[in-house]
């Protein structure tokens, strides 16, 4: 149900391996893998930061995303395209460790990780956006980013969580109440807003 | 608002009024990973594979293992029923010969 509507994911522009480079890291080639996981490392671990909200958390999520895509690499058929395919192992691997976690809120001690390609203006805005999603739970911000910052259905949403829409639709609600609500309380001047 | 819920979050308003940052920006955020990743990444899909292939071998052991396993029982149950039969057979044998001792 999900494969037609790929294409309405914000998804990676990331320009797509060589084919052979693809066959070969399949038959087992370290450096034609090596070259795929070079390709892709921001986009994975960016994905798992922004459904989890840790840059320890997400290293791991990023990391078994890429080891999936290395089992799954022999069968790879090219039905969908390349990227798509790893922004998907992306998003499944941060969910599954975000089953791990607790349902609280994860606080980052670590300030955001270093953004190459963003101008200061964009790294500021993200900040923000991050900062103060961090006040979401966990059960609030995953359905919260794929809606929002993926653009996911709310259909798709609730197969990968394995929740009723409803379910999703009121989560998504009620985290974009709470990221307004916390936006607001932040950018009030000192002492207001208590 | 009245905003629809199918349009990005519009998630502040600046002085003006006017709708600042969307959360869909973050897709297109870039983060660098640790030092390092892609490498630690390799190496654990080595170690991985190399699991995953010696578990493959034992799974292929036990399965050869397995569909031995009938054949060399059934074999063993052929030679134990060939022995008896030889035995029996013997056993006639021997009793019959007693016989024709016994009766001359």
């Amino acid at each position: 149900m999900t494969s037609n509507i790929e294409h309405l994911h914000r998804s990676p522009r990331v320009a797509e391996p060589p084919t052979a480079e693809i066959q070969r890291a399949a038959a087992g080639d370290t450096d034609a893998f090596r070259e795929i996981v070079r390709r892709y490392e921001r986009l994975v671990f960016s994905v798992a930061y922004t459904v989890l909200g840790d840059a320890c958390e997400a290293e791991d999520a990023a990391q078994e995303a890429f080891l999936r895509l290395h089992r799954g690499l022999s069968r790879y058929r090219g039905e969908a395209a390349f990227g798509t395919w790893v922004f998907r192992l992306a998003i499944t691997a941060a969910l599954d460790q975000r089953r791990w976690l607790s349902r609280r809120a994860l606080v980052p001690l670590d300030p955001l990780p270093a953004t190459p390609q963003a101008t200061p203006e964009q790294r500021a805005e993200a900040e923000e956006l991050l900062a103060a999603m961090a006040a979401l739970s966990a059960a609030l911000r995953a359905p919260l980013v794929l809606r929002e910052v993926y653009g996911y259905e709310y259909a798709e949403i609730a197969a990968l969580l394995g929740k009723p829409v409803g379910t999703v639709k009121a989560a998504v609600h009620r985290g974009r109440a709470t990221l307004v609500e916390e936006l607001g309380r932040r950018r009030a001047p000192e002492g207001e807003g208590d | 608002m009245g905003r629809d819920a199918d349009q990005p979050l519009a998630v502040a308003y600046d002085e003006h009024g006017q709708v600042v940052p969307t959360l869909a920006r973050l897709a297109d955020l870039r983060l660098e990973p640790p030092e390092g990743f892609a490498d630690r990444v390799v190496l654990a899909a080595g170690r991985r594979s190399r699991r995953r292939r010696l578990a493959l071998t034992r799974a292929d052991e036990l399965r050869e293992w397995a569909r031995r396993g009938p054949a060399r029982r059934r074999a063993v149950a052929s030679s134990a029923l060939l022995a008896g039969a030889v035995a029996l057979g013997l056993e006639a044998r021997h009793l019959r010969h007693a016989r024709e001792v016994n009766a001359a």
